[in-house]
């Protein structure tokens, strides 16, 4: 205990810890008081998360989804301390309205604690302003999309709407201003605004003190009365310890908390709030036109007006429930009608088929992202920029551009091209009907006849055309038995020795990503289809390396079922 | 209240006190080693990626002919910065010389602290701490322990390309990093 004489002499903490610790809890220790301490606890444990997501998040419209994505993905349990940042601020919105009903239930905003109930309902804002600046901060289609609705609804305040936006976004569009100012606000303005009105309300709280069970006379309360250490600290810990293990709990079944693909502006996203703000969400989709944005506005304010008028409105002494039950009816109604809405909102997302299946392919879509990101890096143009690098974006692009035109979709005016194409059993369908719909039937080519071979001399010549493609998995016996078959039934008009030409094209390594290539530039050279060519050349619109792109692309569709 | 015991009997009060600490504690240890092993992520770890093949830096014909010393920028294809990739990176800057029929580089990254260093015509200057060295390199004066770091050079189809390494700055003995 030397050590501890010698820092009390210097610090004097035995005073300060018996002025935090031994406190008298008026009527006792009583799970009713812990939820305070257990904001507190969530309070330090955002802090600490939050500086931790700072060290490795960029708050740049081009960086912040692949900052967040890199935290998520690559960070070693960068999943873990953005899970608990995520479900921690949903834990202190859930424990923060149980703070408040346990305190107006017991009267705590009567006098002469009012002033300490209307700091409350000042956190709380607070909590719900550091909710809607966070859900923005990873540029994610949800963050995205539903921070702009939240910018609309400021939008149309009376008056000053638009000037309203333009300074919450920092400016006529969402762009780096509006993650600079948002970051700024969730990181700096929020904090420090929570902290300094959490350090009034403690200080409050200690001058007042708790405000005790109503049910109790003075002498019981006074005889009942007990420091705050150990019995209070006691429940307020197993309350912490609870609050962080669902917490624990929730993160690790979630493997985190989710992030979507990065934000998109030219795709079209079905996306939804927070759930503490699905009440908000839900109740706009019952009025339309003026109402609706009175109701946007309108609804927030009346429930806050509410809560800070609660102190002026019931102003009697007693603080028994049974005196006081219209107050506490208003009350429990917004809490009913905002958990019926938020139930209402989900259930309603979870019978619609547009919405599941949007959210279904939302989840595939940010997969597809992740995977890139965490494999190649995000390139510097920002997080949409990933789909580049996926392999055969650019081919798929091309083909697009192209391609698909003529040889994809219902109304194909040449052979249709897709999955299986150049497989066997598109070599099989295409050599029983060469002019049948799928294949030369919409164009002028008619030079060919059903090939007559059957059987396993059918199979041969198959196996014979389909290893021109240099496909690995060949069977040299049927391609040797192939070739005998070639000779006699087809050689007559295709060459197959790569540079030979005849009367039909050249089979020779035909389906090759090399030949595919030469193919796309020319088509209409003597060793394609020549004069019988319909198709354009590519050779000035493709350079070569888009070509063969193109042509790896085409290869890779032959590995797919052909149907 | 003098007549009413002011305190819970001492078992049950040292009960709640060891109960509270060591659930406390619990929550610290389960919250603290997450968090510590997420701040140490970065070590060890190669979260910016360095250019792993020669990088054609000049024409030979560039290089003076009497043996002068060409600074050059080391300019990488690409760069993969923690979350990002980047495409012609500037990663660093070297100096080129002839030496007889070849050509030699050194890093242009002070082996002291890693300042960028100058030629003043005759020798290279650090401008930092003031360490010098001859012109093919060696040291000559100031803190510096060892020489300037040379770099592996190849002449392809007349461009030079160099290998961009990177050694442990302030070590007499030069090991990559």
């Amino acid at each position: 205990m030397r050590l501890g004489d010698w820092l009390d002499r210097r610090t004097g903490y035995r005073a300060a810890l018996h002025w935090g610790l031994d406190e008298p809890v008026a009527g006792g220790a009583s799970f009713a008081y812990v939820f305070g301490s257990v904001l507190a606890f969530l309070l330090g444990l955002q802090i600490v998360t939050g500086i931790l997501l700072a060290t490795a998040y960029s708050p740049s419209a081009t960086d912040a989804w692949a900052s967040v994505a890199y935290i998520q993905d690559q960070m070693t349990l960068g999943w873990f301390v953005r899970g608990l940042h995520a479900h921690g601020a949903s834990a202190m919105v859930i424990v923060a309205g149980l703070h408040l009903m346990q305190t107006a239930l017991y009267g705590a905003y009567k006098a002469p604690r009012e002033l300490n109930w209307w700091i409350g309902v000042a956190m709380l804002g607070v909590l719900l302003a550091f909710a809607l600046t966070g859900y923005l901060l990873p540029w994610d289609q949800t963050g995205y999309w539903a921070t702009k609705v939240a910018t609309g609804i400021a939008g149309t305040t009376p008056i000053a709407g638009r000037q309203i936006q333009e300074l919450a976004q920092g400016g006529n569009e969402y762009g780096n201003p509006t993650l600079t100012r948002f970051f700024a606000l969730h990181v700096l303005v929020l904090p420090g605004t929570l902290v300094a009105l959490f350090a009034l309300h403690l200080f409050l709280f200690r001058r007042h003190g708790v405000t005790p069970h109503w049910w109790l006379k003075e002498d019981e309360l006074a005889r009942r009365t007990r420091p705050f250490w150990p019995d209070q600290m006691f429940k307020d810990t197993v309350a912490v310890a609870a609050v962080f293990a669902a917490m624990v709990g929730i993160t690790v079944w979630n493997g985190g908390v989710s992030l979507d693909a990065p934000a998109d502006p030219s795709a079209s996203f079905d996306a939804r709030p927070e759930w503490y703000f699905r009440p908000l969400f839900q109740a706009l989709k019952y009025f339309e036109g003026p109402m609706e944005k009175a109701v946007a506005l309108g609804l927030p304010a009346v429930l806050g007006g509410f809560l800070i008028a609660l102190p002026l409105i019931d102003r009697g002494e007693s603080r028994s429930p049974r005196r006081r039950w219209k107050q506490l009816a208003g009350l429990v109604f917004i809490a009913v009608l905002m958990t019926a809405l938020t139930a209402v909102s989900f259930r309603e997302d979870a019978n619609d088929p547009t919405v599941t299946k949007g959210q279904a392919v939302a989840e595939a879509q940010a997969r597809r992202a992740r995977t890139l990101a965490q494999m190649f890096g995000v390139p510097a143009e920002g997080g949409t920029a990933v789909y580049a690098l996926e392999p055969g974006a650019r081919a798929h692009a091309i083909w697009r551009e192209h391609c698909a035109g003529c040889h994809q979709g219902a109304k194909h005016s040449a052979p249709e091209i897709g999955p299986g194409y150049n497989s066997r059993d598109w070599i099989r369908a295409f050599l029983l009907s060469p002019s049948g719909a799928r294949f030369f039937g919409p164009t002028k080519i008619r030079g060919m006849e059903p090939v007559e071979v059957k059987g396993a001399d059918l199979d041969a010549v198959i196996e014979l055309v389909y290893a021109q493609t240099g496909a690995s998995d060949v069977d040299q016996g049927k391609v040797a038995r192939g070739k005998s078959v070639f000779e006699a039934e087809c050689a007559t008009c295709h060459p197959m020795d790569e540079k030979g030409e005849g009367a039909a094209p050249n089979l020779g390594r035909r389906g090759a990503p090399e030949t595919l290539s030469s193919f796309i530039a020319r088509p209409d050279h003597a060793r394609f289809f020549g004069k019988a060519n319909e198709m354009p050349a590519f050779f000035d619109e493709l350079d070569r390396a888009d070509r063969r792109a193109l042509a790896d692309w085409l290869v890779a569709l032959r590995g797919r079922p052909w149907r | 209240m003098a007549d009413e015991p002011a305190t819970p009997p001492a078992t049950r009060r040292r009960f709640l006190e060891v109960a509270t600490l060591a659930l406390g504690g619990a929550v610290s240890v389960v919250l603290a080693v997450p968090l510590v092993r997420y701040v140490l992520t970065p070590i060890g770890r190669k979260v910016v990626s360095a250019p792993d093949r020669p990088i054609d830096v000049c024409a030979l014909s560039a290089v003076p002919a009497d043996g002068k010393p060409l600074q050059v920028a080391v300019v990488s294809d690409a760069q993969r910065d923690a979350w990002v990739t980047r495409q012609r990176v500037a990663v660093g800057s070297a100096w080129l010389r002839r030496d007889g029929d070849k050509v030699v580089a050194v890093s242009g990254q002070c082996p002291h602290l890693g300042c960028a260093i100058g030629f003043d015509g005759q020798r290279f200057r650090c401008p930092c701490h003031k360490s010098a060295f001859k012109v093919n390199g060696e040291r000559e004066s100031g803190p510096a322990k060892r020489g300037l770091d040379p770099l592996p050079v190849d002449v392809v189809n007349g461009r030079v390309h160099l290998r961009f390494l990177r050694f442990q700055p302030d070590v007499a003995e030069r090991t990559e990093v």
